[in-house]
């Protein structure tokens, strides 16, 4: 079967094998060069099914243990590609490992950038705060919900790219390019994000003032003049002030123990 | 007992970048298991969902470390449960504890898993694909999941007696105001979603999202549906002249 001339050594179950096996992507993430010993591991099988040879296997492994940091879900999208490519060179084809090494850089970059405001900015904050708002009334389904919406685009994504990026091969960069589906989808995700974080900012951000005019049975009420102007006002004050504040790209840690100290500090003096 | 089933649960939660980032490691996630192993489902669910609205904006994207959101999530959660506090105690707790969760985390970046993860490069040198993969595996339990639990556990141990005192000697003025920052800090999370896809020509979306909820009361999920439907629309008319477009061209349009 496997010397079959001209015909392919990976099959479909190598493919989910790299699926699989990408599932642990970050497991071994350091600071130096940061997922490349799974990417390693998710390529483990293909290294061995392709180069027979202690030598050509040396090779291939020093190649996949480079640099190398991607959003997880896309990474079976570099690793399909990749398979393709190192089924062509191990077949005597004329691509050099150079020429792998540089296609899983170009690659890296500009698909986390996409990944990340994809899946775990976008989508885990949407399928997030649709779960939060199940789970404040107690009720467990809301962790369940959280769990099951996020993971089944996610993981088909993660399972599809396997396949897609070893069909097409190195092919598949330039049709990306081509078809624009790149920006589109971030366009079309942007739209549910925009109008999730604008009812999450109604809903799950809650500022109100204790502080009333006039005492006893006249006072007046802030909040409830403030209700009047508009629902969540001081919510939609807050948010504000905070896109402000982070445009100016802080530190997020520090940020919000400035949100702790600053809503302690207006608690002791009544206005919060 | 309750320290065994922390540390089951601390593995559980760490082996979230074991297995495929699918959000194990998040407070509503966490809160939620720590509620059932418990016995107080109901404020487990409360508590997680008030500490994931409140670490909304801690998720490592790209190489940065953010805070670490399961040691956070799980020893607030289990904290309030056991001393009977309010999810705004839980979220005070969370975010120091979460704050030392990122020290002990870069450590295992830093030291421990670089170390283990060395052995890869002898075994790449001979050819040896199995003793890279091992290494992978050594790497991923006892450079992090295994030292993260254990550090979860400890602290556990060594919390929970204390813990209801520490809790109680809080004056109120510092308790309320730790309600309000529990009220505030979910801006900071869809502040870094709104900064990540904010275009102009976005904009009335985030109103349209915030009429419904504010005006009409309509829950998150339905106003994701009409979002979802929204989209649809844009796909279709979007097919729509693509079809006119590329009839003359010859392309296949296979879209997401």
């Amino acid at each position: 079967m496997s010397s079959k001339e001209g015909g392919s050594k990976i099959t479909k179950s190598d493919l989910n094998k790299i699926f699989l096996r990408s599932m642990t992507f970050e497991g071994s993430w350091d600071y130096e060069r940061q997922m490349y010993l799974a990417n390693a591991f998710t390529l483990g099988p293909i290294i061995k099914k392709l180069y027979p040879l202690k030598e050509d296997r040396a090779d291939a492994l020093k190649r996949h243990l480079e640099f190398f940091n991607i959003t997880p879900y896309l990474a079976t999208l570099v690793c399909g590609i990749v398979t393709a490519m190192e089924e062509v060179k191990a077949n005597g084809g004329e691509i050099g490992g150079e020429a792998i090494s540089n296609v899983k850089t170009s690659l890296m970059g500009p698909l986390s950038g996409i990944g990340d405001s994809l899946f775990l900015t976008t989508w885990r904050t949407v399928t997030a705060g649709i779960g939060c708002s199940i789970a404040m009334q107690g009720n467990p389904l809301g962790a369940v919900l959280f769990f099951l919406l996020f993971n089944i685009p996610a993981q088909a994504v993660h399972y599809i790219c396997a396949i897609k990026g070893y069909e097409m091969g190195s092919k598949l960069l330039v049709k990306l390019s081509e078809t624009n589906i790149m920006k589109r989808l971030t366009r079309l995700t942007g739209v549910v994000g925009m109008m999730a974080v604008g009812a999450m900012i109604a809903s799950m951000v809650s500022v109100t003032t204790p502080l009333a005019f006039g005492s006893g049975d006249e006072a007046l009420a802030i909040q409830g003049v403030l209700d009047q102007i508009m629902p969540c006002l001081l919510s939609v004050i807050a948010t504000a002030v905070i896109y402000w504040v982070m445009g100016k790209k802080p530190n997020t840690a520090v940020v919000l123990v400035s949100i702790v100290v600053f809503s302690i500090a207006c608690s002791a003096v009544g206005i919060l | 007992m309750d320290i065994l089933l922390i540390f089951l649960i601390s593995c559980f939660s760490y082996s979230n970048w074991f297995l495929g980032k699918s959000m194990l490691d998040r407070p509503l996630i966490t809160g939620t298991i720590v509620g059932l192993a418990f016995g107080d489902l109901a404020s487990g669910c409360i508590i997680g969902a008030t500490i994931e609205l409140a670490l909304m904006g801690a998720q490592g994207i790209g190489a940065a470390a953010p805070p670490d959101v399961i040691s956070g999530g799980i020893l607030g959660t289990a904290f309030a449960i056991i001393s009977h506090s309010d999810a705004g105690a839980g979220v005070a707790l969370a975010i120091p504890i979460s704050m030392l969760g990122m020290v002990i985390r870069n450590f295992c970046y830093i030291v421990l898993i670089p170390l283990i993860n060395r052995a890869a490069d002898g075994y790449a040198e001979r050819g040896d694909v199995d003793g890279v993969c091992r290494t992978h595996l050594i790497s991923s339990f006892f450079g992090f999941i295994i030292p993260q639990a254990l550090y979860v556990t400890a602290a556990y141990a060594l919390g929970a007696p204390v813990m209801e005192g520490v809790l109680a000697a809080i004056p109120e003025f510092v308790q309320h105001g730790l309600t309000v920052a529990a009220g505030i800090l979910p801006a900071l999370g869809f502040v870094i979603l709104l900064r990540t896809i904010m275009d102009r020509k976005l904009l009335p979306y985030l109103i349209f999202g915030f009429v419904l909820s504010a005006y009409l009361g309509l829950p998150i999920l339905g106003v994701s549906l009409i979002a979802a439907g929204i989209v649809l629309l844009m796909v279709f008319k979007d097919r729509e002249s693509a079809v006119a477009v590329t009839a003359s061209v010859e392309g296949d349009d296979d879209e997401f």
